[in-house]
């Protein structure tokens, strides 16, 4: 039996994604929950993707003992 | 000063050591002051009139004897547990670090001090107790997360709070409610029973009304002496964007002006690594304190709740870029450290918004204030190393606050120079008084 894919919007596939997050994680959401955590993201957006476009590779990886003097 | 608890820090300590002044005639009145003023202001939600009196019936003899304090909602308690500004305990009851920290200096905690709701977030105007304001303006934001810390020392309620700083969380609140805040240097005290104590950022710190009682009150957490150095001669660091050049103006110059009064050498510096310093923040601050358990969740209020859910969403890949920056900046940090003595800039990027409307006008746009003001506090929080906001002038009548960082350990330093820049403004800015701390 041919196998049907279904196209959906992209901010339904984020609906559905960050549904099934919570709730492997144990949490109910509502809609409200999610327009709010839609609207928390977009306010930290610009630095996030600042952060995302990085060049990783000027970061040399070094841990960090945060109980100690930099 | 009419009543004991007008008196400073150390005039408390000063006058109970001598005799002057009786420890439960202050407390008597400390309590009966903040059920006459914090009705709007609600900064200390929480009152304990009889476990107070029971820890001064049984006071050490040490620099804060009989001096009453308040106490952020982040330290357990032996008679109560660390909400958070939640509803819901979150660490049951004990005698927290910090806790014991004030009992062996002879501090009596008379209430928890109200705060933003798990401390995530810079106004206040979410908290388990209810929305707080600020005694300069009950329709403004009287900072956070330690909110309440703040708003109680600028109205005259206590002379001292132990508060926290987890990203600003005790700079910003002391520059909107012009008094001082220090955040001490990361680990400095113990962190048992501190809601902190499970992060790599997070650090206690002091509130007090000017810098001399700031050096007391750290001297007794810190359980060192902190004695004055002269710091004529600093020399201060300035990295000009977007730390000065992205604040609200009026705010710039208030600032501006401060630093120029104090004479000292100015050297320009240049962080690379800076303006990733606020994601990297936010990165870590959300992945570190993590998502309560379901039922804590459904107890919060739900801008709350949909912060620390995104933080589940939040790639992988964000952390590791964010630790990899954090280990950058504090290279940079260190190195710029070798060519000043302290890092300076504006506390907060403008006076403390409506808490109605939380939002900050920069010559960048207008921006979500806790964005805003979490750019101009996280670095100290990455590096661990210790802060203070010092009142440094007004805008709009309301009050605005000068940021030092030094290195590690250095909170003498910081104290130096505040100490310093009241001198040299004439203890303008620090010994003003909110209208809410003139009524009788």
């Amino acid at each position: 039996m041919p196998l049907t894919i279904r196209c959906t919007l992209v901010v339904e596939e984020f609906t559905v994604w960050a549904r099934g997050v919570f709730e492997r994680a144990g949490y109910t959401v509502s809609d409200d929950d999610l327009a709010l955590i839609e609207l928390i993201n977009s306010a930290g957006e610009a630095g996030l993707a600042a952060l995302a476009a990085a060049d990783i590779e000027r970061y040399p990886h070094e841990p960090v003992d945060p109980s100690r003097a930099p | 000063v009419t009543e004991p608890q007008d008196l400073s820090l150390r005039q408390q300590a000063d006058a109970i050591a001598a005799g002057n002044l009786d420890p439960s005639e202050l407390l008597d009145a400390t309590l009966a002051r903040i059920a006459a003023r914090d009705g709007d202001l609600n900064s200390t939600p929480i009152v304990f009139p009889d476990e107070a009196k029971a820890m001064l019936a049984a006071s050490a003899r040490g620099p804060l004897r009989g001096v009453p304090v308040t106490v952020k909602d982040m330290y357990a308690l032996p008679w109560r547990g660390a909400r958070n500004g939640t509803s819901v305990e979150l660490i049951p009851p004990s005698a927290s670090g910090g806790f014991r920290r004030l009992q062996e200096a002879g501090a009596i905690v008379v209430g928890v001090a109200n705060q933003h709701e798990l401390g995530m977030g810079t106004t206040g105007v979410l908290s388990g107790y209810g929305r707080h304001m600020n005694p300069w303006n009950l329709r403004r934001s009287p900072g956070g997360s330690s909110g309440g810390s703040a708003a109680a020392v600028s109205a005259r309620l206590v002379a001292g709070s132990l508060g926290s700083d987890s990203g600003g969380s005790t700079r910003l609140p002391a520059a909107y409610c012009g008094v001082v805040g220090l955040k001490v240097t990361y680990r400095a005290i113990p962190y048992d029973g501190y809601f902190g104590r499970g992060t790599t950022f997070s650090a206690p710190g002091v509130f007090c009304r000017d810098a001399g009682d700031a050096r007391f009150f750290a001297a007794a957490m810190l359980q060192r002496p902190l004695p004055r150095t002269d710091v004529s001669r600093l020399r201060v660091g300035i990295v000009t964007s977007p730390m000065w050049d992205d604040c609200d103006p009026a705010t710039r110059a208030a600032v501006d002006a401060t630093v120029d009064a104090c004479g000292w050498e100015r050297v320009e510096l240049d962080v690379p690594s800076l303006p990733l310093a606020t994601a990297t923040t936010m990165v870590r601050l959300s992945s570190e304190v993590g998502t309560p358990a379901p039922d804590v969740v459904d107890a919060i209020s739900p801008v709350t709740r949909a912060v620390l859910l995104a933080s589940l969403l939040r790639p992988v890949n964000a952390v590791a870029a964010a630790d990899r920056v954090r280990a950058a900046l504090r290279r940079e940090v260190a190195a710029a450290f070798e060519m000043c003595d302290v890092i300076a800039w504006p506390a907060s990027p403008a006076p403390a918004p409506l808490q109605d409307a939380p939002f900050v006008a920069l010559p960048s746009g207008t921006t979500p204030v806790d964005v805003a003001n979490v750019r101009q506090s996280g670095l100290a929080n990455l590096c661990g190393v210790p802060g203070i906001s010092i009142p440094a002038g007004f805008v709009e009548g309301m009050p605005v606050g000068l940021q030092l960082l030094a290195p590690w350990g250095d909170e003498g330093c910081l104290l130096d120079a505040a100490e310093h820049v009241e001198e040299e403004t004439g203890r303008r800015f620090v010994d003003q008084v909110p209208p809410i701390a003139l009524v009788q």
